[in-house]
């Protein structure tokens, strides 16, 4: 039989033992850890708070959170000292997640009193009804809310039926770094500091100057042209959109100035190939930027974000520059990162109170020193290049006040969305961008034979179950 | 099922003395236990298992964002399910990801356990090396692998390129994007190698030595005694790997989003879409539990087949 | 006679058997080095300055080693509390779960009662509707238990017996021979005590390699913790290292530092434990 096997039950039971004993003194020695049911449900309503009203904040800041942390120290104590009333739990949460975890809470009706949402998620819960209209709270603080001081097309994706449902955090505009050292060896005059200085045919032609075999370099990428923002700015530069700016079930990659556009992409790709595709998810997950600071590349299409990673990286001289103007004229993306008042929030006045102050100039002058983020507001963007400069001397080389041009003259938008946009872009438009532009085996009117498919999706006209099905009729 | 019937027969076998009455008293006994002992699964089953289940079910009855939209369709969604292009394609590569694997993985992680039983020097750090990859968290690998697999500058094609060959566009390709994440998951095989170290373990080595004792090779040893006795851990580790396969997701969206043109959109990822992209949750249930048909399917063939050679205890 | 036979036999053997040991160990050797390639990749990141990190030709190992990559998180958040409570999560469940799934892989590897072949197909389909139709209806129930923002949603699920157990143990139960069973049965013992004093200590193996995966999958479940926890005090590390890593893309050397620090206590835990559960029973001379 089995050697010893009284031996080895013991060990198991002295193993289980030690292991349950563990787990007891890990239990006492967190704080957190002891399992209390059912207080944290009721809230407020089990805290002696009496008075007090509380808010809960959740912020979604993956690309600074202990910036942010720093920043919601230093405003929330001016902010108890204005309204004593209110009190706000700070939730800071991951990235990446954030529909799960948002419509969880939502279902059960525990959701945060406001939520920071950003592009595609910001879009998913307005549609869902889970935004609270601000726009009554917008009129009546008209003064102080002021938005005018917000570039034109700001709220665009954040509208329902004529009503904003978000405020911004903040804005990124999208530009192109471009290494200096590499225009001086090549000899190319650094590109203008204006924006409409220079155009997509001599952004073209000077890239052609920085395409070598071996070691291979590329002039210039982005996070790849795929059916999002990054082949949307292109398109507006030929004067046209993804989706019609006034009517979001309507597709417009099939028409001319599109079609141009988007040759010009595939062009710079798999012809010239002076485009490497950038970071998305199918060439490594690599941020574009991590390729022109390790001079894989002359320039990259980027925003405010890369910024302090390209400070810190590049052993080289660079700069920032505007985007090249396209057929029609200047073109940029200006992304927009915002928060919502959940709809059911029991206290949704006091999520405005705290939401103006989220607002505030104050917290946007607070939000570029932290986190470094480009203010929303048009009042203090201006101010912008002088807060970072306070942080770094270095960014007195740099040519900041691209920034704050793009913004004052209204160049640029937000990310276009279709009325059903997740399923458009991955489902519908995706698949014909990759084999154009990802794999170059198919032309752009490929792409085009896709527009018509996208409308009548987005207009009802094809239920989710046929999609494929259709799909299968264009391929 | 046919195991369990083994085990029937081989309990009728060893206790044929017992007198009926007894029997009957016995096994109303066994069956007592059979049910105090298992009840910890039973009731967790029944609290948090059940209705969860039950309730997707229902909820794949509606159109349904769970928030503000609750509209009865009946049986629409099952029905349409089954003709939908984009989840036929979808359990199409998700079949493909899975057969790939599951024998794959199932032999390579043999292969290792048994080279890592033969006594070598130093196991403890061996197994730790095999083991490491199973234990890091999927996105982080997911991250890790993608840029190894970057056609330019990654790892891969780096030391192909240093040996002369051009190595493929790896998750860039519709081709080779299905391929890369097989071979990733491949590298995760420490865990199904450690489950199987646990069952060479439980080999008794008087086997061994009786074999010895008659010569045979170690070939033959591994043939004739190895493989038969390990069969009751392959079958785990195949049923597992199947259940596990067709759920195969994490990788999908991080490291190729279902792309490039839908080479990866894998049954998982494309009902997470329907469902917390695009707030069609009672489509997501129905493309869940269709899903679930189709696994439990093979499922049921695995366990239908174990009689066959899956060996149980039968001394 | 025989015997110089049989010694001769044995040397030709020997020589044979030296020649395999060496194929093993080279086999081995390659195999690890091909399996370490991309954690040798991962900490090579981890210690570098980014603007190294993609360089070509790729530096295989960096000059200066940049530490702050695993001392920067540590700055603002509650890192030590956050191993602890996912300490607390992981132990807990390992517990729970050797000691369920044990009891009830045996009751279906041994033991007769009605329906159990269908329940055991149960247990297995349990295993196969994808979580993500799930997680509402989960949460739902969690909340109307009043356990969100606990760590009861994580942990006591797993004191119930969690099916990838169950059938882990099952199966192993199923290889230990009858006869045992048998001769225990014929001693007086009821069905609990040959599970307890029999099946239980042949079955040490199995249970390591339990506890091991538990500890493991607790450790790293990131999307429950995240769904159930709001507060970052209560963090479990594995979602405490996503709150900083932000474009996960644009950090990877911090990624994978932080990744390493978090499996570290893992790798320790098993290299450790390993030999109790893999080493330490040889289940020798059993005679059939």
């Amino acid at each position: 039989m089995g050697r010893t096997p009284r031996l080895s039950r013991r060990q198991f039971l002295v193993f289980s033992a030690g292991m349950s004993t563990a787990a007891f003194l890990a239990a006492c020695a967190a704080p957190g850890a002891a399992p209390a049911p059912a207080a944290s449900e009721g809230g407020q309503a089990a805290a002696p708070t009496a008075e007090k009203v509380k808010i809960e904040y959740q912020s979604r800041e993956p690309e600074n959170a202990a910036g942010v942390q720093q920043l919601w120290n230093e405003w929330y104590s001016t902010f108890q000292a204005a309204h004593p009333d209110i009190e706000i739990e700070f939730l800071p949460t991951p990235g990446g997640n954030e529909i799960e975890v948002a419509m969880t809470a939502m279902v059960a009706g525990t959701a945060t009193d406001i939520y920071e949402f950003c592009c595609q998620n910001s879009t998913y819960f307005i549609q869902q009804g889970q935004s609270l209209n601000l726009q009554p709270y917008i009129d009546k603080d008209a003064a102080e809310v002021n938005i005018d001081d917000y570039y034109k097309h700001q709220f665009d994706p954040w509208k329902k039926d004529g009503d904003i449902q978000m405020m911004p955090r903040f804005t990124g505009t999208q530009l192109v770094y471009y290494n200096k050292d590499w225009f001086d060896k090549a000899g190319v005059p650094y590109p203008g500091k204006e924006w409409g200085s220079w155009n997509y045919q001599e952004y073209a032609e000077i890239g052609s100057k920085f395409v070598n075999a071996d070691p291979q370099t590329w002039a210039t990428s982005n996070y790849g042209n795929g059916a999002n923002w990054l082949t949307q700015y292109w398109l507006r530069g030929w004067g046209t959109h993804m989706v019609n700016p006034d009517d979001s079930t309507e597709c417009l990659l099939a028409s001319q100035e599109a079609q141009e556009c988007l040759e010009y992409l595939r062009a710079l790709t798999w012809d010239s190939k002076e485009y490497v595709y950038g970071g998305s998810a199918m060439s490594g997950n690599i941020g574009p930027d991590v390729l022109f600071t390790s001079e894989r590349i002359a320039m990259v299409e980027i925003g405010p974000w890369a910024l302090n990673q390209v400070l810190d990286s590049a052993q080289f001289k660079w700069d920032v520059a505007p985007m090249p103007n396209g057929p029609a004229g200047p073109t940029t993306h200006q992304s927009v990162d915002g928060s919502l008042v959940w709809v059911n929030s029991e206290h949704p006045d006091e999520a405005w109170t705290v939401l103006k102050g989220t607002t505030s100039p104050e917290f946007g002058r607070l939000y570029a020193k932290h986190a470094n983020k480009q203010p929303s507001r048009k009042s203090i963007l201006a101010e912008f290049p002088k807060l970072l400069r306070d942080l770094d001397v270095r960014y007195n080389d740099i040519n900041l006040e691209i920034f704050i041009d793009s913004l004052a003259k209204d160049i640029g938008g937000p990310e276009e969305m279709f009325a059903k946009d997740v399923a458009t872009k991955s489902q519908i438009l995706q698949p014909a961008f990759d084999q154009v532009m990802l794999q170059g085996t198919q032309g752009v009117e490929y792409i085009g034979k896709f527009a018509d498919v996208a409308t009548r999706y987005n207009r009802g006209e094809i239920p989710d179950e046929k999609l494929g099905e259709e799909l299968q009729k264009v391929q | 099922m046919t195991s369990a019937t083994s085990t029937e027969t081989q309990a009728a076998r060893s206790t044929p003395q017992v007198k009926p009455s007894r029997r009957m008293k016995q096994s109303t006994r066994e069956a007592l236990y059979g049910y105090a002992m298992a009840s910890p699964w039973l009731a967790g089953f029944l609290l948090f298992t059940l209705g969860p289940m039950i309730s997707s079910s229902i909820i794949g009855l509606y159109d349904t964002n769970f928030l503000n939209k609750w509209q009865w369709v009946g049986l629409h969604w099952y029905q349409s399910v089954i003709f939908d292009k984009l989840v036929q394609k979808a359990l199409f590569n998700t079949a493909y990801f899975s057969f790939a694997t599951v024998p794959l993985n199932t032999i390579l992680a043999l292969l290792i356990a048994v080279l890592l039983n033969q006594g070598v020097r130093g196991q403890s750090f061996w197994r730790t090396v095999y083991y490491l990859p199973a234990v890091v968290s999927g996105v982080a690998v997911a991250l890790l692998w993608s840029w190894l697999y970057e056609p330019r500058i990654g790892l891969f094609n780096t030391v192909l390129r240093s040996v002369g060959i051009q190595g493929p566009q790896w998750l860039q390709s519709q081709s080779w994007a299905m391929p890369s994440i097989i071979i990733m998951a491949l590298w995760g095989a420490g865990g199904a190698m450690l489950i199987y170290l646990a069952g060479l373990r439980g080999i008794p080595t008087s086997l061994y030595e009786a074999a010895e004792i008659d010569g045979a090779s170690s070939l033959r040893r591994f043939f004739a005694i190895t493989l038969p006795m390990l069969t009751p851990t392959i079958f785990f580790n195949i049923v597992l790997n199947v259940i596990g396969s067709w759920q195969v997701f994490t990788q999908a969206l991080i490291m190729t989003n279902g792309g490039p043109n839908n080479a990866t959109l894998t049954a998982v990822l494309h009902l997470y879409r329907t469902g917390f992209q695009q707030g069609s949750f009672g489509y997501a249930s129905a493309q869940a539990w269709l899903l679930f048909m189709v696994v439990l399917l093979f499922v049921l063939l695995a366990l239908r087949s174990a009689s066959s050679w899956v060996h149980y205890e039968r001394v | 006679m025989a015997g110089f036979a049989r010694a001769e036999r044995m040397h030709r053997q020997n020589s044979t058997d030296l020649a395999s040991r060496i194929l093993v160990h080279v086999a081995i050797i390659v195999g690890a080095i091909i399996f370490a390639m991309p954690f040798y990749w991962m900490i090579r990141t981890a210690l570098m300055p980014k603007y190294q990190v993609f360089q070509f030709p790729p530096i295989l190992w960096p000059a200066e080693l940049v530490w702050s990559n695993f001392r920067d998180p540590f700055k603002v958040f509650p890192f030590g509390q956050w191993f602890i409570n996912s300490g607390f999560v992981a132990i807990a469940s390992a517990t729970g779960t050797a000691l369920s799934a044990s009891v009830v892989g045996f009751s279906f590897a041994r033991l007769r009662f009605p329906l159990r072949d269908f329940l055991f197909v149960v247990v297995l389909a349990t295993m196969i509707l994808p979580e993500h139709v799930r997680i509402i209806p989960n949460y739902l129930l969690f909340t109307k238990l009043g356990w969100v923002d606990t760590y009861l949603p994580l942990i006591v699920p797993n004191l119930m017996a969690p099916a990838f157990f169950v059938f882990l143990m099952r199966q192993f139960f199923m290889t230990i021979p009858k006869d045992y069973d048998d001769a225990a049965y014929i001693d007086g013992c009821n069905p609990f005590s040959l599970f307890w004093r029999i099946h239980l200590p042949l079955s040490v193996a199995a249970i390591g390699v339990a506890i091991i995966f538990q500890l493991t999958f607790q450790w790293n479940d990131f999307l429950n913790p995240l769904i159930y926890l709001h507060r970052v005090n209560e963090y479990t590390i594995a979602i405490g290292l996503r709150l900083f890593q932000g474009q996960l893309s644009n950090n990877l050397q911090q990624l994978m530092a932080a990744s390493l620090l978090a499996i570290l206590p893992t790798i320790i835990v098993f290299f450790f434990a390993q030999r109790y559960f893999v080493q330490g029973i040889v289940v020798s001379g059993v005679k059939g």
